[in-house]
């Protein structure tokens, strides 16, 4: 073996232990975590916008839904009930429930 | 290879990105390892954290690798100029991070280069490293690093020489 040899040896060695599972893994992780917080501003951003609006549009869209309203009410409550019977109903919420045994 | 893992990276596949990282994070832990910084792995880690936000920013899906060491050896400057990290590691962290022996350089050589080594400039350190270690082109070395072409050259040629010098001098 040359000296070159030797030197380019010495000068490539890698980790002994290989790691790479657990290294992606954290690597991912934090990648993860940043997506995540990217989307949460993202949302949180584009909540202000529409708050940001309706409150612009206040004076018109009170009087929208005064008139909508009386129409409305029967419909908002039949959803209101569909909606609590689909919730209630769902596996997950009746085993947090304890209506179902695990 | 790398293209086209990047390309899907780029399209947002965590997947392809991940597979990436297996690729190059030991070559990356280990350059980094050779050129001194004792906080490879967080440096490493936080390199790749920064690829993946910054990928839009790639000009060219095949230069991935050389892209990637530059941004590891940003940040592993910044982090020399920025505040003292934690330092301490226990025994067991520090064995995890030791590199593989290279067949065929005798205990007493490689405690020698080591300490040649570690007298170099860190410029210099990463050159020879990357060139005569993992074998990259200095034309690549100067891309990543960013580092004049030229410097690129005269770095290795001396540092090869100062290392083979202390090789003799141990033989």
């Amino acid at each position: 073996m040359t000296p070159d040899d030797q030197l380019s040896g010495f000068l490539g060695e890698q980790p002994a232990v290989s790691r790479a599972d657990l290294f992606t893994a954290i690597v991912m992780q934090k990648i993860e975590h940043r997506v995540f917080l990217g989307r949460i501003a993202a949302a949180a951003g584009g909540a202000a916008v529409v708050g940001l609006i309706a409150w612009a549009c206040a004076p018109a869209l009170n009087v929208l839904i005064g008139a909508l309203a009386p129409g409305l009410t029967p419909v908002a409550a039949a959803l209101a009930l569909v909606a609590a019977t689909l919730l209630v109903s769902s596996p997950s919420v009746r085993q947090r429930l304890g209506f179902v045994s695990i | 290879m790398d293209a086209a893992l990047v390309r899907q990276a780029r399209a947002g596949s965590q997947v392809a990105f991940a597979r990436l990282v297996a690729i190059h994070e030991k070559p990356l832990r280990g350059f980094l390892r050779k050129s001194g910084w004792i906080d490879a792995d967080d440096i490493a880690q936080e390199a790749f954290v920064a690829a993946w936000s910054h990928l839009p920013k790639l000009r060219e899906d095949s230069g991935f690798r050389a892209w990637l060491y530059g941004v590891a050896w940003k940040k592993a400057l910044s982090q020399r100029r920025g505040a003292q990290r934690a330092a301490v590691r226990d025994e067991a962290w520090r064995g995890e991070q030791d590199l593989e022996a290279a067949a065929g350089v005798a205990a007493e050589d490689r405690l020698a280069l080591e300490k040649a080594l570690a007298t170099l400039p860190e410029d210099q350190r990463a050159c020879v490293t990357l060139c005569l270690g993992q074998a990259w082109s200095h034309a690549e070395v100067s891309d990543a690093l960013g580092i004049p072409l030229g410097t690129v050259k005269s770095h290795v040629t001396r540092g090869r020489e100062r290392l083979l010098a202390v090789l003799g001098d141990s033989q």
